[in-house]
């Protein structure tokens, strides 16, 4: 939902009303999971949003890399990070050590019939698909009645 | 010594044949390595998610592979927002990344691919 995110975030995240919890759905096998892998181990360091807007904002880069050279592609996001641990990532990302975690995520939220993206739960609403603003919006509006 | 017309013809070939591999030869290494490959696959063998749907959907998807080496360097044009600035974040019990009032009144769970 990048589109609309700053505005989601600025209505709704920075004032309080509205936690934004971010879920990873792997449908493109190792590409997924790489950039999930990223996120992941940046987000062990506390720095999850910065790695998940540089992983929007590249998509056609990740997909213009060979799997081969994914894990270079990782590491070289990392070093745009500002005060990530390079190291600590770098070792994150080569062991895999979050990738156990993520498919096993993935395979309860399948349970849960998430197995399309984006998919939204607004509290126990779910939403399909991509959403304007304006919906998002009419659904928050509506659960802080 | 006399020279034939026949060996005339001979060395005339040789010369061609010569001057044919050398040209082939003289082509670049930068020329191979820009062409980008292009393999075209059905999504029940690209994507994980084969139990879905959208699998059985005669959508073909293209997948592109890059010949650029690993380790290339990124350009470094790109910045990094900066929305999240100020704003609480974490992870959930679950271990998931939030971002917001742990305790505000409304979850919003985004369930993407980063793809």
């Amino acid at each position: 939902m990048l589109a609309i995110e700053p505005q989601i975030v600025e209505q709704y995240v920075r004032t309080g009303k509205v936690r934004l919890v971010f879920r990873d759905v792997l449908n493109h096998r190792e590409r997924s999971e790489r950039a999930s892998e990223a996120a992941a181990c940046s987000a062990q360091q506390g720095f999850f949003w910065e790695m998940h807007t540089l992983l929007f904002e590249n998509q056609d880069r990740v997909w213009g890399t060979s799997n081969d050279g994914l894990l270079e592609l990782m590491v070289g996001f990392g070093s745009q990070v500002e005060g990530l641990d390079q190291e600590a990532y770098r070792k994150c990302i080569q062991e895999r050590s979050t990738l156990q975690k993520l498919r096993a995520s993935d395979v309860e939220q399948r349970s849960r019939g998430i197995y399309a993206q984006p998919i939204f739960e607004i509290n126990a609403q779910r939403l399909f698909g991509l959403q304007s603003f304006e919906t998002m919006s009419a659904y928050i509006e509506e659960e802080l009645k | 010594m006399t020279f034939s017309r026949r060996h005339l013809m001979q060395y005339a070939l040789l010369i061609i044949l010569t001057a044919v591999l050398t040209a082939c030869a003289s082509q670049s290494p930068e020329t191979i390595e820009s062409i980008e490959i292009v393999t075209v696959s059905s999504p029940v063998e690209t994507d994980a998610a084969t139990n879905t749907p959208e699998s059985s959907d005669p959508v073909v998807t293209v997948d592109k592979v890059s010949t650029s080496p690993p380790g290339t360097p990124l350009p470094a044009e790109i910045p990094v927002l900066m929305l999240f600035n100020g704003i609480p974040h974490g992870l959930t019990e679950d271990g998931y990344p939030y971002l917001g009032d742990p305790d505000a009144g409304i979850t919003l769970i985004d369930y993407s691919d980063f793809l």
